[in-house]
């Protein structure tokens, strides 16, 4: 059986080109998922273990009650100045219990952040409920 | 014939240069996901040990929890380390200062009671206390990473000395030991 030179090559450089155009969509579309591999960002949950951790630590040490009571933000300030990182910012504020603001204290020299992340802890003082709310973030 | 031959060679070879390069393709892309994946993995693992390791040593006593008192410091006599006294985030001082007196003579065991398990994976642990100025050490355990660590985890953790209720800083460094040229 004779066919035709001509045809016969066109048809064969054509399954070549077909073949060649499935195997590099293919390589892009396995490229594509590849890169859709998401990886777990761990300094966000360790910012906020922190500083569900330093709320426990205020509320252990007394610090929180006596902020409550007396309205002074001095020892608080001067945790957020100490124990956080250079690289990380903190405010703790604390609410009376009807949700209104007793007192709010920033760490110094931190701006704002679109990430932050916040923990609360209630506390109990001579039979009435307060909360104490911290925000981080990194700077 | 002759005419003939030469179309079906050139045909073979374009097919079997579209099936090499397709091939090395293969190659390349698996290795490259196969060591991202081998990388994410290895970082996974020692970061959930490591927080594991400080979850354990700020909010637990230990099992025993008098296992500062034990003579014998190895993990048949003792199930896990903690570092709170009655409660968590209350580091008693007295388990500070018997795992500082242990140091790095027991490294292996203490590695074993906090779960590093890994392969080559290796810890440091700083537990140091704020005096209203600047922190003091009450322990440094383990080794330091050297130059060629890769991966290198660091754990931060906040809780109150039992003695004085001063601030108490917990810093674990976990990291997997560089093997050859290569560590991931």
């Amino acid at each position: 059986m004779l066919l035709k030179k001509n045809r016969k090559s066109i048809i064969f450089s054509l399954d070549s080109l077909l073949a060649l155009v499935s195997g590099i969509t293919l390589i892009i579309a396995c490229f594509f998922y590849i890169s859709q591999i998401q990886t777990i960002q761990w300094g966000q949950p360790a910012l906020y273990i922190f500083t569900m951790d330093s709320l426990n630590a205020l509320k252990i040490d007394g610090t929180l009650e006596n902020a409550m009571e007396s309205g002074s933000s001095t020892r608080l300030l001067l945790f957020l100045n100490n124990m956080l990182d250079v690289n990380t910012c903190g405010e703790i504020e604390l609410y009376n219990r009807t949700g209104s603001l007793r007192l709010s204290v920033n760490k110094t020299s931190c701006g704002n952040s679109t990430q932050i992340y916040v923990a609360r802890r209630t506390l109990i003082l001579n039979n009435t409920v307060y909360y104490a709310t911290m925000r981080s973030w990194y700077k | 014939m002759r005419n003939r031959a030469q179309v079906f060679s050139v045909d073979f070879i374009i097919a079997l240069m579209v099936f090499v390069v397709l091939l090395i393709a293969s190659e390349w892309v698996w290795s490259a996901a196969t060591e991202n994946i081998y990388f994410t993995e290895g970082r996974n693992d020692l970061e959930l040990l490591s927080r594991n390791a400080a979850s354990l040593l700020v909010q637990s006593t230990g099992n025993p929890s008098y296992w500062n008192n034990l003579s014998d410091f190895n993990s048949t006599a003792i199930y896990s380390l903690g570092l709170c006294k009655n409660r968590p985030w209350l580091i008693d001082e007295a388990k500070v200062a018997r795992l500082n007196s242990l140091n790095n003579t027991n490294y292996t065991t203490f590695k074993t009671l906090l779960g590093i398990r890994g392969p080559s994976y290796e810890f440091h642990l700083n537990i140091s206390k704020f005096d209203g100025v600047k922190f003091n050490n009450l322990a440094l355990i383990g080794k330091w990473p050297n130059a060629t660590a890769e991966n290198v985890v660091r754990i931060e953790r906040m809780a109150v000395s039992s003695s004085d209720r001063n601030w108490t800083k917990v810093i674990l460094l976990v990291w997997k030991e560089c093997v050859g040229a290569t560590c991931y």
